[in-house]
């Protein structure tokens, strides 16, 4: 799921500090499940605004709500019941909520109450870890299941480097190194000797180098 | 400038269940102040960020919790998980300039034992020294 952790609250009341009339839009998605950005969350971060605004001398109307996924076009429609209801939305969705208010609602103006961080899953309750770099070509069948250009601190497709020590990364060490993480992994399924092969130059067009990216699937299309 | 802070207390239904007790005359005699506006809850681990927060929106000067010992919770970890929740809450005051303080977690005994009016008097000189909720 993608992962989000909420913006420092200063940042946020500056944001909207010449509102009046605020929506806070939570998304019931994945910032739902990471509890960043649910139902919970924008109700906090509604009462949060007004006591921010209050504090510094303004009042605001703030009142929160939620959609099913705010990377939908037809769940951004349903912001519809409450028009003339708000003069800015705060989101607590991810950054693509966020853009898809916005390009479905040009009239609108919206804000992030949220640092979207990373692609990844729940280690423990209330710790998330970063498990997928959305790079475009995943190398995973080569690597046991486990991806080097997102665990490892230097994406490397050929490692480890000179810089783990005892199964830890040199840059965090508090990180298991993930290519000692492959090794093992591989020995255990008796497949180390596949870690041996060549493999080809790898194609990074398909990650952000290329610009953005944009992936159309002609048997789901309406057309 | 004299000033009574407006204090509310979320109380453990257990840490609290003697404060109803001769329909609540018996804090009275020992002295509970009469500023701090009392809600017992089930549990203390039933409260959620919002309520607290919403105290503070209701014209709260100073907030607390009182749960059980961490060590001997009714429901286990139910007074830990309030904790965390009140830390929560002093972290979002402090994001907003306001003294973190004016919410505080204690963990007392079962039953109205004097530390619970203790805290209340303490909290109730910490407020006044503080001065009114800038919100």
């Amino acid at each position: 799921m993608i992962i989000a952790e909420r913006k420092p609250l200063a940042e946020i009341i500056e944001m909207v500090q010449d509102c009046t009339k605020i929506l806070v839009l939570a998304c019931r998605g994945c910032v739902t499940v990471c509890s960043a950005g649910g139902e919970r969350e924008a109700e906090i971060l509604a009462s949060l605004i007004r006591l921010g605004l209050k504090k510094a001398g303004k009042h605001a109307e703030v009142f929160d709500a939620s959609l099913v996924r705010q990377c939908d076009k037809e769940y951004i429609e349903e912001i519809d019941q409450f028009k003339g209801q708000y003069d800015a939305i705060v989101s607590t969705a991810c950054g693509v909520g966020v853009n898809f208010i916005a390009n479905l609602r040009p009239q609108d103006n919206v804000f992030p109450a949220l640092n979207t961080t990373f692609l990844g899953g729940s280690a423990e309750q209330g710790v998330w870890t970063e498990q997928c770099a959305g790079c475009g070509d995943c190398v995973l069948h080569f690597t046991g299941g486990l991806c080097p250009v997102a665990r490892c601190a230097k994406s490397l497709m050929n490692g480890p480097c000179g810089g783990s020590v005892d199964g830890r990364c040199e840059i965090h060490p508090e990180v298991d190194c993930v290519w000692q993480m492959i090794y093992d992994r591989m020995g255990r399924l008796q497949r180390q000797e596949e870690l041996t092969a060549s493999a080809p130059i790898r194609d990074w067009s398909t990650a952000r180098h290329g610009g953005p990216r944009k992936q159309v699937r002609g048997d789901l299309t309406v057309e | 400038m004299s000033f009574t802070p407006d204090i509310r207390l979320f109380s453990c239904h257990y840490t609290s269940q003697q404060s109803c007790a001769d329909q609540g005359r018996e804090l009275q005699q020992v002295h509970f102040p009469e500023n701090v506006k009392m809600t017992r809850v089930v549990c203390t681990g039933k409260l959620e960020e919002i309520t607290l927060l919403k105290a503070f929106e209701d014209g709260a000067d100073g907030v607390y919790v009182v749960g059980c010992p961490p060590d001997g919770c009714h429901n286990v970890k139910g007074s830990q998980r309030a904790a965390k929740r009140v830390q929560a809450v002093r972290s979002a005051l402090g994001e907003l300039g306001v003294e973190k303080d004016r919410i505080k977690m204690f963990f007392l005994q079962r039953g109205l034992h004097p530390e619970f009016v203790d805290v209340a008097q303490e909290m109730t000189e910490q407020i006044t020294a503080l001065g009114p909720s800038p919100f």
